[in-house]
């Protein structure tokens, strides 16, 4: 390694920035911007601060860390709130706001008044910079998704259907995927699967778009008897996501694993359950994790109907992990169904309702769907 | 009534070109094209003719210069020149010949109409083979309005072009741009393209394509590439490897860059369609992790963008880049099977290639882990040298931390590995799936601290006061001290905090300027695990001379002053930038000394 003048820390800074922005999105780019942050910071060099902490946002929202983006966009508004000179533009603020309303959900501790005033705070920040409300209107939709409250989604969708798009509007590609979202959310799935593959075919694309599209679409297809064409989605989709630099969210790894179980492929869904684990188990989103572990639940119940025992490798850190390496299927089905549990229990008290505990209960159903289609 | 749109031909062209070409140079790809579609055409009436191609530079004085392009293929009879030269945008000849629909121009091309770019007139001569067919002469104007008459003479069959330059445009009627262009476009053409002006001729493709002629051995086929590439990027590169696809019918050949290449630069790759020239910069043809290469291919079932600057990214794409992958795989499995010396040349500039193919591709992985090289507190080694010597891998993750750890851990004897760099993470992490037995750690400045020596009770018992001052002191900080013996020794303290700390200690951060709302979320979810008070340590050196006369301090406040100050200075050892309350205790330290200082004076 070349020697460096310490003293230059702006050129430094600049430096591992760079050198995160050539490393895919993960654990290692986050800490790379997160070291930037810390050179800017313990040179009281604000705007340099905040560069570093937008590149540190970007990192951390992509490599799934929802609690550190939530830890970074704090200190950034407030700064910008005091109206230091900061350099940084409201935009781009107001844009990553859409991310960090988005992240609050994920965690159960945080409390759903807060949650529902800080929507209330965007849309006042949103109606007072760009006069719109709309991408607001729609982050009420996708939050009342993730915290089963169906009604607020059904009376904010209508609203958000018929108000017209801003500048801090999400892209069309990102607005379609919300779209299929929904309706597949509120279990309309012919029409989340249509809007779905309306977006496939548009070839409309974002950063996570269509990839989670194509994992999201799966099981539904499967519940409408489309196995074979969830198949193509099913290639194609994996490996888009394998080559893509921004990883895929752990929870659509794990729409990805149940589809596999569930059309007979055990093998493939045994090399994903090894290959995606340990981010699982690494993971700082609970609600990503209790969506994966839902699915594999789902997947190892197929399993434990043709098997009794596997070897597997899942990292030690897991619970669910032995020494041996060697799995009694239904015993694995059971401690599974067990974290589930208590997890979904945990997401259940925060949003007040059963929700989590009733889609458990809901996703071993699709078992019935189950059918074999061959991998080519 | 329906009525005819009114156009504009030449701007109709210019518009065209400015979108879809790159120049004006392009009307002799144009040209070329249409010669070699006319030779194939008549190639299939009659299976044993040649076929050539001329372009004839004519440059009287005082007059503006000329060209003659001239083919000898299958020609056109007056019915056929109304409808293929004077109609845009519609698939004209080509189809008729029963080409694929992979052709670009037959889906958007000017075609012909694409010389108006550099002449105001274009006449064309032509004589159909076709039996009985008079040969036709064509005039077009860029008004949109065109001449036809029959010709007496008696001509061969084939077709002239015959452009004159506009002012704006000598300098296509030169010899040595021409033929240059000619070489360019044409350079890989089957049929010989003869250039000429007065006395000046040449054959401009004769050297026809590089990699599909005959060599007597391997060596001399790598040499004659090497030169060619040489020619064709000024660049002496590394080695050449040839490459093949079934998918997309393509071959071609691929340098090794000799200079390291930049995982983020752009990939520009020379391609051709047919064997006429498509584009100089398609990004898309080879595997991501493939950026250490430059290649010239040939493609014959792709299809083109509009733009013709790459290849469409469909499935047979997508099939293509699959198999010119596995052509570099089998290359660099040959060198490390065969030629080590090369290997090591190819490792020492592309290193990081090969660390992105091995990070998505497991069979690799196993291949080239053991020579790929790692940043160590031993310095640079690879892989495999740092297993048998050290065996377990142990690694930072970041290079900020291997700053901060490896002048300790190299004092303790650790070898540790700086995993801060492009896919090394990924790649340490993935090595206890290929190595039976291998464990892999990160390492964490509070587990380093814990491998440190332990003090003897005597020396722990002379320490108490300090420790309990320490302990008083640090608390608010969420820090709690220790003690023990470690290297160097002029370290009097190790600041050290996990993963988790650093979260919380930005969290902190966050809080101290946050309004209700923000801080109410901040409080939630630092709630989320129930971890031990302390978030990080501060680690005294028993073997630090400085530490060693604190313990003989009996003054509270002065031990207070002096860990705050130790605690800071470790903070500020560790890139860790202080909070408010840490600023605080600095200024205070030093009011404290300034103020002692001034006492003493009085």
């Amino acid at each position: 390694m070349a020697k460096h003048r310490e003293s230059d820390h702006t050129e430094q800074v600049e430096r591992l920035l760079e050198q995160a922005k050539e490393l895919k999105h993960g654990p290692t780019r986050i800490e790379v911007c997160e070291e930037a942050v810390r050179l800017a910071d313990s040179h009281g060099d604000l705007p340099l601060a905040f560069k570093a902490r937008d590149e540190l946002m970007r990192a951390a929202e992509t490599g799934g860390r929802p609690d550190l983006m939530i830890v970074s966009f704090s200190w950034c508004l407030s700064m910008f709130d005091r109206k230091e000179d900061t350099g940084i533009s409201p935009f781009q603020l107001l844009w990553k706001m859409k991310w960090v309303v988005a992240d609050l959900p994920s965690f159960p501790e945080i409390e759903l008044p807060t949650i529902h005033k800080m929507l209330d705070d965007m849309e006042r920040r949103f109606r007072d910079h760009s006069g719109s409300i709309q991408p607001v209107v729609g982050m009420r939709r996708s939050v009342a998704l993730l915290t089963g409250d169906n009604a607020e989604a059904r009376r904010a969708h209508k609203q958000f259907m018929c108000m017209p798009r801003s500048f801090l509007s999400d892209c069309h590609a990102c607005e379609l995927n919300s779209l299929a979202q929904y309706w597949m959310d509120m279990g309309k799935r012919t029409l989340g699967i249509r809007k779905a593959e309306e977006l496939i075919a548009s070839g409309r694309t974002c950063l996570s778009v269509p990839d989670s599209t194509y994992a999201r679409v799966l099981l539904p297809l499967l519940h409408v008897g489309r196995g074979k064409d969830a198949m193509a989605y099913h290639h194609r989709g994996y490996e888009r996501s394998r080559r893509s630099s921004v990883p895929l969210d752990v929870c659509r790894w794990g729409d990805h694993l149940a589809f596999l179980a569930l059309t007979g492929n055990d093998a493939r869904a045994v090399k994903l359950t090894e290959t995606h684990m340990p981010k699982v188990e690494s993971g700082h989103d609970p609600l990503s994790t209790l969506s994966f572990l839902r699915n594999m639940m789902v997947a190892v119940d197929c399993l434990a109907e043709r098997k009794a025992k596997i070897k597997m490798r899942l990292p030690v850190e897991s619970t669910l992990a032995n020494s041996r390496g060697e799995y009694v299927l239904t015993d694995l089905a059971k401690s599974i169904k067990g974290r589930v549990l208590k997890l979904s229990r945990q997401f259940d008290r925060r949003n007040g309702n059963g929700d989590c505990v009733e889609a458990m209960d809901r996703a071993l159903t699709i078992k019935k769907k189950a059918v074999r289609v061959p991998l080519k | 009534m329906a009525h005819k749109f009114q156009i504009h031909l030449r701007g109709i062209i210019d518009l065209l070109s400015k979108h879809l070409y790159s120049g004006p140079e392009v009307f002799v790809r144009e040209l070329l094209q249409n010669g070699v579609d006319a030779i194939r055409a008549r190639q299939k009436v009659e299976p044993e003719f040649a076929g050539s191609l001329s372009l004839e530079l004519h440059t009287p004085k005082g007059k503006p210069a000329t060209l003659v392009a001239t083919d000898d293929g299958i020609g056109l009879t007056e019915e056929e020149v109304h409808k293929f030269l004077a109609t845009i945008g519609e698939s004209s000849k080509r189809m008729a010949e029963g080409d694929r629909p992979t052709d670009f121009i037959g889906q958007f091309g000017v075609g012909i109409l694409s010389c108006f770019l550099v002449s105001d007139e274009i006449v064309v001569i032509s004589r159909s083979a076709k039996k009985n067919s008079p040969a036709v002469e064509w005039r077009a104007k860029p008004d949109g309005t065109y001449d036809v008459r029959t010709l007496t003479g008696d001509l061969s069959p084939g077709t002239q072009v015959i452009l004159t330059a506009r002012e704006d445009a000598e300098e296509f009627f030169k010899f040595e741009r021409l033929s240059e262009l000619v070489k360019h476009f044409g350079g890989m053409l089957p049929y010989p393209i003869k250039v000429s002006s007065g006395k000046r001729n040449e054959i401009a493709n004769e050297r026809g394509v590089p990699w599909r002629q005959e060599f007597s051995s391997e060596k001399e086929r790598t040499q004659s590439l090497l030169r060619f590439g040489l020619e064709a990027f000024g660049l002496d590169f590394l080695d050449a490897l040839p490459l093949r696809s079934k998918a997309g019918d393509i071959d071609g050949v691929a340098f090794i860059l000799p200079h390291e290449a930049s995982l983020t630069a752009r990939r520009a790759h020379r391609v051709y369609l047919k064997n006429m020239l498509l584009s100089e910069s398609a990004d898309n043809l080879l595997p991501d992790w493939a950026f250490f290469l430059k290649a010239v291919v040939n493609a014959n079932d792709l299809r083109p963008t509009a733009s013709r600057e790459t290849f469409y990214d469909d499935d047979k794409l997508a099939a293509a880049r699959d198999s010119l992958g596995d052509c570099l795989r089998a290359y660099l499995v040959n060198l490390a099977e065969k030629r080590p010396e090369k290997l090591e040349k190819f490792i020492d500039l592309h290193h990081r290639a090969l660390k992105a193919l091995a990070a998505e591709d497991d069979e690799f992985y196993r291949l080239f882990i053991d020579y790929l090289p790692f940043e160590t507190t031993h310095g640079r080694m690879s892989l495999g040298e740092y297993r048998r010597e050290h065996g377990n891998l142990l690694f930072t993750p970041t290079v900020d931390q291997f700053r901060q750890i490896a002048r300790v851990a190299s004092a303790q004897g650790r070898c540790v590995i700086n995993a801060g760099y492009s896919y090394d993470h990924e790649l340490l992490t993935k090595a206890p799936e290929v190595f039976d037995d291998l464990t892999v750690e990160e390492l964490d400045a509070t587990e380093i601290v814990q491998s440190f020596e332990d003090v003897s009770l005597e020396e722990q018992e002379s320490a108490h006061l300090l420790m309990s001052v320490a302990e008083s002191a640090l608390k608010s900080f969420r820090c709690e001290p220790e003690l023990k013996k470690f290297k160097p020794n002029e370290l009097p303290a190790l600041f050290s905090t996990s993963k988790d700390g650093r979260f919380f200690r930005s969290l902190e951060q966050s809080k101290e300027i946050a309004d209700p709302l923000w801080g109410g979320v901040l409080d939630q979810l630092g709630k989320r695990e129930k971890r031990t008070s302390a978030h990080s340590q501060l680690c005294f050196n028993f073997e630090n001379p400085l530490v060693r006369r604190l313990v003989s301090l009996t003054k509270k406040p002065l031990l207070r002053r002096s860990v705050e100050m130790l605690y800071v200075q470790s903070l500020l050892l560790a890139h860790q930038p202080l909070n408010t309350k840490e600023m605080g205790l600095l200024n205070d330290g030093l009011l404290a000394m300034i103020e002692f200082g001034m006492a003493n004076e009085e």
